[in-house]
């Protein structure tokens, strides 16, 4: 109860709640607009919280991470073309109701579930979160190490056929994290006498130049073919509303809702497993005890919408109390932390139990403000569309310089921005996922403490990780989730093989 | 034996490459484990550099198997040249803002990147200065977070 109150007090004071009101405005803004994501924000609103304090700071990021969430319905319902990758879902019936002249009965209820959504995640998170942290606390260095490869296996295993090419971009990311002074001995490891390689490369400028970089380009490229203008794509805004679902629209939808919501926070909590795969698989669960999905129903956009925000619950319980981010939002976020003086891990419970519960309320009140922003913002954000893509990114590009740099007041921070961008462009463009090496870089460090701490218990032997039941049992199901989609070729193969003959 | 993806050839000799340099760095300016208990500062590295040797030899060998049905080749970016004329822009800015200043880069680097796109030179230069202007006040004098300086500032 004290902590509860800490975190309440907290939360009281001006300067925080005006943060979270810009935080869910900026997501929004950023998820409304196709092409751009609010990880984008994220990353470029890192640089604007070193003012700010602690509390402030967080409730901005988490502002942005749970408006994001839910703006990107709008341009998938009008439009048709989804915001964010999350809201593809939505489109399928959503646009159909705009078609039939139900757009603003499709624009209420996707605001309604998106909340809906992301508050039964968070009461999720707020039951568990404690509840295992409080066992992680007791985990040694061997179950942390095999925790963090089982995070790793379950984003590596959803590069399907190119497991190579996701098993390389993780040790890539691991290697960029042996950069910089050794944990242990502190020997200069790969800084060419360069000082200010010697505290490593910090995860946030790599971060920026993965999510910036290659859309700065794109949008560049795609201008420099249109002659430096690229058409607006809003829609008319004279007639978009987005009326409160009335009860009876809201009953009809009960078992969509509960149904999604639940499964979106079970995936948002499974690494790599968040993001676009639980509105579509929410959508097709919910489409075979609902007939009528597909023609353009109100449960159609509820199902996808209550999935998509439910992910962020899911995808807190492990960053916050295991400190393993499950997607690039919560792997923002961590990094984001760290920068303001909190490490997210069971630990972070018990010293900074204020802070737990302030984030947890902070994000009770967002979602509260989203729904309110929503219902009497839409159409301003749809205004947002009309603004030239061209003349953002280029606004964007500067950004991008300024965040990278006052991360650490270090020039080379703007070259690996730069550098990562670069890479991360191409890796785009041939298939390598971005996800294992983001993970990579940010848990590099805790990975090589653990190993090194857990080998150095019996001398070197391997041995350290069979003698604890629970690092077993974790590295096991990380081997079976890595052999899985493997032994799922040869059997495709073999049955080819059969039919062949 | 013709290669077949050309693509994935490509990375796995860069990668090897590096990681042949990388080891090397590691075995000639890292120093080996001082205590029986701890690993060492070549630990890490090596592991790592190890994997990423083994998995491009995985790419390297099957950058020779033919596509299969329904496999296709992967494409170069659309605009290839453009991307990389905008990637020199924008890594010409940067090399400025360390020498000049960020007023300065970011000023030429964003006003490239509108001129490559076809704008009118005065529009270019006129919208870069503001948003350099409007972003180094916000930063630097409203927020106090300090931006690089170079020659100019």
């Amino acid at each position: 109860m004290d902590m509860f109150l800490g975190g309440l007090m907290a939360l009281a004071n001006l300067q925080t709640i005006l943060m979270m009101i810009v935080g869910t405005l900026a997501g929004m803004i950023f998820a409304v607009i196709p092409g751009l994501t609010f990880s984008t924000a994220m990353v470029l609103l890192v640089p604007f919280t070193f003012g700010l304090d602690p509390i402030g700071a967080v409730g901005l990021m988490m502002g942005v991470y749970a408006g994001g969430m839910c703006g990107g319905a709008f341009s998938a319902i009008l439009l048709g073309i989804p915001g964010t990758p999350s809201a593809a879902a939505t489109v399928f019936d959503g646009h159909k109701m705009t078609l039939k002249g139900q757009g603003d009965k499709a624009c209420g209820i996707a605001a309604f579930s998106s909340v809906f959504g992301g508050v039964f995640s968070l009461v999720v998170l707020m039951l568990l979160a404690p509840q295992i942290a409080k066992v992680a606390v007791k985990f040694g260095a061997p179950v942390i190490f095999s925790l963090v490869i089982l995070g790793f296996s379950c984003v590596v295993s959803l590069s399907g056929k190119e497991l190579t090419k996701g098993l390389l971009s993780g040790f890539v990311g691991l290697f960029l994290c042996c950069i910089g002074s050794d944990p242990v001995v502190g020997s200069a490891r790969f800084t060419f006498g360069n000082v200010n390689l010697l505290a490593g490369i910090n995860s946030m400028p790599v971060l920026i130049g993965m999510f910036a970089l290659p859309e700065i380009i794109n949008v560049f490229v795609e201008g420099r073919k249109a002659g430096g203008h690229l058409d607006s794509i809003a829609p008319d805004t004279k007639n978009v509303r987005a009326p409160f679902p009335s009860l009876k629209e809201i009953w009809s939808c009960r078992k969509q809702l509960l149904y999604s919501s639940t499964l979106g926070t079970c995936l948002g909590f499974i690494p790599g497993c968040a993001g676009p795969m639980a509105p579509f698989m929410a959508y097709d669960h919910c489409k075979r005890f609902t007939p009528d999905m597909g023609t353009g129903v109100i449960q159609g956009v509820a199902a996808p919408e209550a999935a998509n925000n439910a992910t962020q619950g899911g995808a807190m319980i492990p960053m916050m109390a295991l400190g393993i981010p499950c997607d690039s939002c919560s792997a923002i976020i961590l990094a984001a932390f760290t920068i303001h003086g909190f490490a997210p891990g069971p630990l972070l419970f018990q010293n900074d139990g204020a802070f737990v519960y302030a984030v947890f309320i902070a994000l009770v009140v967002i979602y509260l403000m989203a729904l309110g922003l929503q219902f009497w913002g839409i159409k301003a954000l749809m205004k947002i569309l009309a603004v030239p893509k061209v003349q953002l990114m280029s606004v964007i590009l500067v950004l991008a310089f300024v965040g990278a740099y006052a991360i650490d007041l270090n020039f080379v921070s703007i070259v690996v921005m730069f550098l990562s961008g670069f890479v991360s462009y191409f890796m785009r463009h041939y298939g390598y996922p971005s996800m294992p090496l983001i993970l990579g870089v940010v848990l590099g460090g805790t990975m090589e403490a653990r190993l090194r701490a857990a080998l150095s218990l019996t001398n070197g032997s391997l041995s350290i990780f069979a003698e604890q039941p629970l690092s077993l049992v974790f590295l096991g199901i990380a081997l079976v989730i890595l052999l899985l989609p493997l032994i799922n070729r040869i059997r495709s193969y073999r049955k080819k093989e059969e039919v062949q003959i | 034996m013709k290669i077949q993806r050309k693509d994935n050839f490509i990375v796995a000799v860069v990668l090897l490459v590096l990681v042949a340099f990388f080891l090397w760095q590691t075995y000639t300016t890292l120093p080996a484990s001082a205590t029986a208990s701890d690993m060492g500062a070549r630990f890490m590295p090596t592991v790592t550099l190890v994997a990423i040797a083994i998995l491009s030899v995985i790419l390297l060998v099957g950058s020779f198997k033919p596509y299969g049905e329904g496999e296709e080749a992967a494409k170069a970016p659309e605009d290839l040249k453009s991307a990389l004329l905008f990637l020199a822009v924008i890594g010409i800015a940067i090399f400025l803002i360390r020498y000049l200043g960020f007023a300065v880069g970011a000023f030429i680097g964003e006003c490239g990147c509108l001129m490559l796109m076809h704008w009118k030179p005065l529009k270019s230069i006129l919208f870069s200065l503001v948003t350099v202007a409007v972003i180094v006040l916000l930063f630097q004098f409203l927020l106090n977070v300090p931006l690089p300086t170079g020659i100019f500032f």
